[in-house]
C-alpha cells in the first residue's frame, strides 16, 4: 500500500527527469568542442552537477520537513524560516564553486601534468555555481509552492524535479559562463 | 526559529567538501577517457542520465527517511517495516527505470 503509493508518485517524474537527463548530455554533447579547448573543464562537470543536486534537494528536502512540521504552509511561505534556508544554500554554493575550481586546477597538474588557467576555471565554475544557484533557488520555491497547493507529499517530487531541472540549468551555465569567459580572457 | 543559515553553513560545508573531493575524482576519470568520450558522444550524453536516475532514487529514499524520523512514523532500526519497506521500494524503482530509459 504505501509502497504503491510511493511508486505512483515518484515513478513517471523519475522517467521525466531520465528524459531531462539526456537534454543536459546533449548539451554536454555540444560542448565537446569547448571541453578540448580549456583543459580541465571536462574536470568540474560531475563536481558541479553534484553540487547543484545536493545544495538544492537539501534545501527541497528540509522545506519538505519544514511542511511536514507545519512550520511553512501554501498561505503562510514567505517568512523568516525559508530566508535563512535561501541565505544558508546560496553561501554553500559560493564556497563550494571556489573549492571545485581550486580542487580540478591542484589536481589536473598533478595527475596529468597538464596547466590550465587556475583564474579561467575559477572564474568559469564561480560564474556557473552562483547563476545556476539563484535560478534554482527560485525555482525551488516554485515547485514546493506548487507541491503544496496540490496536496502531494513535496518529499516525493522535489528531489528529482530539482535534481534534473538542477542538471539541465547548471549544463546551461556552465556552457554559457564558459563562452563568456573565453571571449572575455 | 529552527533554521539558521550559519547552521546550514557549518553542517553543510563538511560534508560537501569531501563530495566534492570524490566527485573531482570522477572529473578526473572523465579526463582520462576525454579522446574517446568526444569521440563517441553518446557516451558524453549518458553521463547526466546515468548521474541523474542514482542521485534522484538516493535521495527520494533520503527525503522520505528524514521525514519519517523527524515525523516519527520510522524508527532508526534495521528491523523496522516501514524501513525496509521503502529501502526495497527504492531499489526496485532504480532497475525499472534504467531499463525503460536505454
Amino acid at each position: 500500500m504505501y509502497a504503491k503509493e510511493m511508486l505512483k508518485q515518484s515513478l513517471p517524474l523519475l522517467i521525466f527527469c531520465g528524459l531531462g537527463g539526456i537534454v543536459a548530455g546533449s548539451t554536454l554533447g555540444v560542448m565537446a568542442d569547448i571541453l578540448q579547448n580549456i583543459p580541465g573543464l571536462i574536470v568540474v562537470i560531475p563536481a558541479i552537477i553534484a553540487l547543484r543536486g545536493n545544495i538544492s534537494t537539501a534545501f527541497g528536502s528540509r522545506l519538505g520537513s519544514a511542511y511536514h512540521l507545519g512550520i511553512i504552509d501554501a498561505e503562510n511561505m514567505w517568512n523568516d524560516e525559508l530566508k535563512q534556508n535561501i541565505i544558508g544554500s546560496l553561501v554553500l554554493s559560493f564556497l563550494i564553486s571556489i573549492i571545485i575550481g581550486i580542487l580540478a586546477y591542484i589536481t589536473t597538474i598533478l595527475f596529468f601534468d597538464v596547466h590550465p588557467d587556475p583564474l579561467k576555471l575559477i572564474s568559469i565554475v564561480l560564474l556557473a555555481g552562483v547563476i545556476s544557484a539563484i535560478i534554482l533557488t527560485l525555482m525551488t520555491i516554485v515547485i514546493i509552492f506548487i507541491v503544496f497547493k496540490r496536496g502531494y507529499d513535496p518529499d516525493n517530487i522535489t528531489g528529482p524535479a530539482l535534481a534534473t531541472f538542477g542538471d539541465i540549468v547548471t549544463m546551461f551555465c556552465i556552457f554559457g559562463s564558459a563562452i563568456l569567459v573565453e571571449v572575455i580572457m | 526559529m529552527i533554521y539558521n543559515w550559519k547552521k546550514i553553513v557549518r553542517f553543510g560545508l563538511p560534508l560537501l567538501t569531501l563530495c566534492i573531493f570524490i566527485e573531482i575524482f570522477a572529473g578526473q576519470m572523465l579526463h582520462l577517457g576525454q579522446k574517446t568520450l568526444v569521440v563517441f558522444p553518446i557516451f558524453l550524453i549518458s553521463i547526466p542520465v546515468i548521474n541523474g536516475v542514482g542521485g534522484n532514487i538516493g535521495s527520494i529514499l533520503g527525503a522520505r527517511l528524514a521525514s519519517g524520523l523527524h515525523v516519527g512514523y520510522i524508527s532508526l532500526n534495521v528491523k523496522d517495516d516501514k524501513m525496509r519497506e521503502n529501502l526495497i521500494t527504492a531499489i526496485l524503482m532504480g532497475r525499472r527505470v534504467s531499463l525503460l530509459l536505454y
